[in-house]
């Protein structure tokens, strides 16, 4: 009788047609959009530290600004990949290690004043919250308070070499995060899959994803995973209940004054992965067309809202044009950063109550 | 060969001896379940189904702080980190709440340094003559305190720590692998591993002496523990009264320091051990708050005095010794939440043909004695968790594990042999979670296989009945623990 059913099912392309989809986009958002992120990012990262060893050599403004340039460069290809928080940069400690936050500031100035050797070797086993994105923005664009710059005079010769040592151990862990997706998801064994294949060749046996299904139901659940923070944490947490409430130092990128394109670039990750595409360009397959097969209406109703959550981000610096620091203590840019945390709520909803459960027909 | 198959396990445990209703059973944890189709890493961060509207919006709030690292930053809201630590948020050891992984040995290298964000770390006491007997003077029974150290070791610490070793604690941990062969009387044959560790570097050469015991501890999974804290006590003494010699199996209870009990006034604060992999705590109040303290250095209303206060260490940095409170209670309390609060996955491929006839050889051959499946919960102040019909798979009890498992280390009750069975509900979203996930106290066991071949002591003998199983029968036992 199965076995009826299941020729049936073929000759319908039902059943086939669907793996078939499953399948497709499991392929284009793990190669094209997953990896790739990953790619630009590891990519972007080493021109950072590039960029900071010629500013070393060479102390001029010109080369501290295009330090911060690379900074942002390179911040942006990490933000956009915070939609897809599984596998590697998580197994293999490697969030932690890039983009703990907040910055342990009075730790790091002790350090800093001290006279310890400023070496990648010496910093890479002292606390996370003194290494990564932020340790480096902090040297880069000062204390951000009255200003998101500083001078490349006031640069100090160990600030100097604590941002090489930064900048080498960031790179560090790029490069362990391509090494796993393309080569063993365990960097200690060289036996192990990579973890694009994990997620590209699933099987019953191989204890990770059992099925396609599997695969594009965790790019769904990674989506609310960084929507939850987002409206979570990331924006109430600085912003607080009430004007008397809101901290500056628990914003995301509060030294450069970028956490505006940090959560702009959060909702380009769920884009993507949603979309199937990667620099605003459609690759491929991607959960919007698995939806778009049983409800096309939900499926566009789902992308406008989620380009929606990026527009009310992008509109909190309002008319004049404030940082997320400064929008948090104005009246009507904590209304328009609370109408951003309201709208990712109901995004959340929406994948929680109507993409996942259609995923998983 | 079916037959013979078939013959064999008529010496086994008969299925009349042990309930087989987890058999087709997909709601492990009853009410509480949490449904998710197929495997995902976020499995375990789901909170139990059954909760109210209130309870959710405080699960999620304790989810939040979860995941958030605390911060030596007194301007920070998550303030309180160290002196000295082994980790600086809860999600560091208990990775998307399932099991850590052990850290990555660079190649070429022999021992890798344990720095900050590893699931490991490891306790440390001396060798006494501890005789069972618990009064104040031995802190109930706990074990006794390395001079100068305590009963964890830290090996991170702030930065002003340690002038002559910056970013260490009390002193630098160190790991390697031993290697053991493995061949299985059909000629299969795999290579396991068991961490070893070293200290160097510690602040005080009293680390070093000979009776020093230490005891890695890897951070295990957060699910269901509301749960587990709802099993009447009754129902875990009546267990480890089965007579059960007959298969070289009888487990244990644990009685241990209970702070919950201390603060309200008891004088003899001792209680049943049900957490941690000695059953070495009495509640989730207890874990969380030790684990905010001790792993993080964070004192809280529980333990308000810094874990080294009293060492020299502490007296070297000059900070005040009066208790004091690092983090909100509100804040600690939402966290206590959070870990009580976490569902378990439903099971999956109940109906497949391999997951049936391995459930049932999971009983046959002896592995259901220890990892007994089903309780019905007694009364919770969690009214989701009360009178639950639950399937977490183990007895609450302490076991003796063999040679190769054991540590060494008396802990309250627990010899340095015995281990607490470990609950395997849950179990095969492990490395879907985290793909580098290692099985056992010490994350040694890369795969279940692996985990199940170091059983020894009272688990030998359905150790070796796994071992003499034909291969599919061992993959079909394999298959069952992975549909949990």
């Amino acid at each position: 009788m199965k076995a009826i059913v299941a020729v049936f099912a073929t000759i319908l392309g039902l059943n086939s047609a669907f793996a078939t989809s499953e399948a497709e986009v499991v392929q284009n958002v793990a190669q094209n959009v997953i990896l790739q992120t990953y790619v630009d990012f590891d990519r972007d990262a080493m021109d950072l530290q590039g960029k900071i060893q010629t500013l070393s050599q060479n102390r001029t403004q010109e080369n501290l600004e295009a330090a911060q340039r690379a900074w942002k460069q390179a911040r942006w290809s990490y933000e956009v990949s915070e939609g897809f928080l599984f596998g590697p940069i998580d197994s293999l400690g490697i969030d932690p290690m890039i983009d703990s936050w907040p910055l342990a500031l009075t730790e790091m100035k002790q350090i800093l004043a001290s006279n310890m050797d400023l070496t990648a070797d010496n910093i890479r086993g002292l606390n996370t919250e003194v290494q990564g994105f932020h340790a480096i923005e902090y040297i880069l664009f000062g204390e951000g308070i009255v200003t998101n710059t500083r001078s490349v005079t006031t640069i100090t010769e160990r600030e100097f070499a604590y941002l090489a040592a930064v900048g080498q151990i960031l790179t560090e862990q790029t490069n362990l995060l391509v090494y796993a997706w393309t080569q063993s998801h365990d960097p200690e064994d060289q036996s192990t899959p990579s973890y694009y294949q994990i997620l590209t060749q699933p099987s019953a046996t191989n204890g990770h994803y059992a099925s396609h299904k599997d695969v594009v139901l965790e790019f769904a659940k990674g989506i609310v995973v960084i929507i939850a923070e987002a409206s979570g944490a990331k924006l109430p947490d600085a912003t607080g209940d009430d004007v008397e409430d809101a901290n500056a130092s628990l914003e995301e990128s509060p030294f450069s004054w970028n956490s505006i394109v940090d959560y702009t670039s959060n909702v380009d990750s769920i884009y993507n992965v949603y979309t199937g595409s990667y620099s605003g360009v459609k690759r491929g397959a991607g959960l919007k067309d698995l939806i778009a097969l049983q409800n096309p209406a939900l499926a566009q109703r789902v992308e406008d809202s989620i380009v929606m959550a990026r527009n009310l981000i992008l509109a909190i610096p309002g008319p004049q044009g404030l940082s997320f620091g400064k929008a948090i203590k104005d009246v009507e840019g904590r209304k328009r950063i609370f109408a951003a945390i309201a709208h990712l709520r109901q995004v959340e909803a929406l994948f929680n109550q109507q993409v996942i459960p259609a995923l998983e027909q | 060969m079916r037959f013979l198959s078939l013959l064999f396990s008529l010496f086994l445990v008969s299925p009349a001896v042990l309930a087989q209703d987890y058999i087709y059973e997909t709601h492990l944890a009853g009410e509480s379940t949490t449904f998710s189709q197929g495997l995902s890493a976020m499995a375990f961060q789901q909170p139990a189904s059954n909760l109210t509207e209130t309870e959710i919006s405080r699960h999620v709030k304790g989810d939040a702080l979860f995941a958030r690292n605390f911060s030596s930053e007194d301007t920070h809201d998550l303030k309180g980190l160290g002196p000295v630590y082994n980790n600086s948020s809860c999600n560091a050891c208990h990775a998307r709440d399932g099991r850590g992984a052990l850290p990555i040995i660079p190649r070429g290298q022999e021992w890798v340094q344990l720095k900050q964000n590893e699931a490991i770390f490891l306790k440390i006491s001396i060798e006494d003559n501890y005789n069972g007997y618990k009064d104040a003077a031995n802190h109930f029974g706990e074990p006794t305190a390395v001079p100068g150290y305590g009963t964890q070791l830290f090996h991170v610490g702030l930065f002003s720590v340690r002038a002559d070793a910056p970013g260490t604690g009390q002193a630098k941990v160190w790991m390697k692998y031993d290697y053991y062969d493995f061949t299985y009387p059909d000629g299969q044959s795999l290579k396991l591993r068991k961490p070893v560790f070293k200290m160097t570097e510690a602040y005080d050469p009293r680390l070093y002496a000979d009776d020093v015991r230490i005891s890695p501890r890897m951070g295990p999974p957060m699910i269901g523990l509301g749960l587990l804290e709802a099993i009447r006590n009754e129902d875990i003494l009546a267990l480890a009264s089965r007579d059960l010699s007959a298969y070289g199996i009888q487990g244990q209870v644990n009685f241990v320091f209970d702070i919950g009990k201390q603060m309200a006034g008891d004088p003899y604060p001792v209680s049943l051990g049900k957490f941690g992999l000695k059953s070495n705590t009495p509640s989730v109040y207890h874990q969380a708050m030790g684990a905010l303290v001790n792993d993080m250095g964070v004192t809280n209303e529980a333990f308000p005095l810094e874990s080294i206060v009293g060492t020299e260490l502490y007296r070297r940095l000059g900070w005040d010794t009066a208790p004091k409170i690092e983090v909100p209670t509100g804040i600690a309390e939402d966290l206590i939440f959070y870990s009580l609060t976490l569902g378990v996955p439903n099971r999956r491929d109940v109906q497949n043909p391999q997951v049936v006839r391995g459930a049932q050889l999971f009983t046959q051959i002896g592995c259901a004695l220890c990892h007994q499946p089903g309780f019905t919960t007694g009364p919770s102040a969690i009214a989701a968790f009360s009178n639950q019909k639950i399937y977490p798979f183990t007895d609450m009890l302490l076991h003796d594990m063999g040679e190769g498992l054991a540590d060494n280390r008396r802990d309250f009750d627990a010899n340095g042999r015995q281990w607490k069975t470990r609950p395997l509900w849950g179990i095969g979203h492990t490395q879907t979670i985290n793909p580098r996930a290692g099985f056992l106290h010490d994350g040694r066991a890369k795969n279940l296989e692996e985990a199940i071949l170091w059983h020894g002591g009272e688990a030998q003998w359905p150790q070796s009945n796994f071992v003499n199983l034909q291969k599919m029968d061992r993959d079909a036992l394999i298959l069952f623990l992975q549909s949990l």
